[in-house]
């Protein structure tokens, strides 16, 4: 279907979402991205070799792809949602996707340094409201440290539950 | 670093249902292990609501204070997830 895609639209943009389950990609996608004139990939990033090949797929095809990453604040609500509507999947998947979706972003912003990167972070206002904002950097080098500072390994999320 | 904001319309279908989910989500009760211990908690307070010495015991009280339409996860010594019932 991506790569039908990729042959068959007129569009120029491909954007690739990542981030782990639950983490508002969806929710960000129906919200802020359905509008554009793009080929949009809803999917978590969560190894290299997989973005590697989307991406060059995407370069041979002649289009420009866009990375839209979204980060939870707060891992423990994303968990939340994850368990009350992904019934199917393990809670080994929420890590997985989780850690390999931050590691591949990091990976993509070392390697790729012409592709665009946008930092979406996903949180709860007080009054519960979903919300999405961008992170913008001055510069890459302290777009590295931030995606640097978010890697998570060995379950570290898991000890701040109680 | 600066973050900008997008306005976001909180009667989008995939927002409802995500706030659905966490609400929902927060009302199930997570047996855990807990130090020597083992506790029961909601995991969005972030603290052992109850503490027993046995799991069984952390089992039994969330048993027996589950809500209908919610969930108890029974997580092992590694946190993984071991168990859920449903009520």
């Amino acid at each position: 279907m991506f790569t039908k895609a990729l042959k068959e639209s007129s569009y120029k943009d491909v954007i690739l979402l990542s981030g782990g389950t639950a983490s508002g990609k969806t929710e960000f996608l129906s919200t802020q991205l359905s509008e554009k004139d793009s080929i949009i990939f809803d999917a978590t990033l969560s190894t290299e070799l997989g973005a590697k090949n989307k991406l060059r797929q995407i370069i041979k095809s002649d289009k420009n792809p866009i990375v839209y990453s979204v980060i939870p604040d707060d891992l423990k609500r994303a968990f939340i949602a994850f368990l009350n509507r992904d019934r199917k999947f393990s809670d080994a998947h929420f890590d997985k996707t989780h850690s390999g979706s931050r590691k591949t972003l990091l990976w993509i912003a070392q390697n790729y340094s012409d592709i665009e990167i946008n930092i979406v972070e996903s949180s709860y206002t007080l009054d519960e409201k979903l919300q999405f904002s961008q992170i913008q950097f001055d510069n890459k080098r302290k777009l590295l440290d931030y995606l640097t500072s978010k890697q998570i390994n060995n379950r570290r999320w898991y000890n701040y539950l109680c | 670093m600066q973050k900008i904001p997008y306005k976001t319309d909180q009667n989008n279908p995939a927002i409802r249902a995500y706030k659905e989910a966490v609400k929902k989500g927060k009302k199930n009760q997570h047996v855990l292990p807990y130090g020597e211990k083992w506790a029961v908690t909601n995991l969005a307070s972030g603290i052992a609501n109850y503490v027993f010495n046995d799991p069984r015991e952390a089992i039994k009280h969330a048993e027996a204070n589950a809500a209908q339409g919610t969930a108890v996860f029974i997580h092992g010594l590694d946190g993984r997830i071991k168990e859920r019932k449903d009520y």
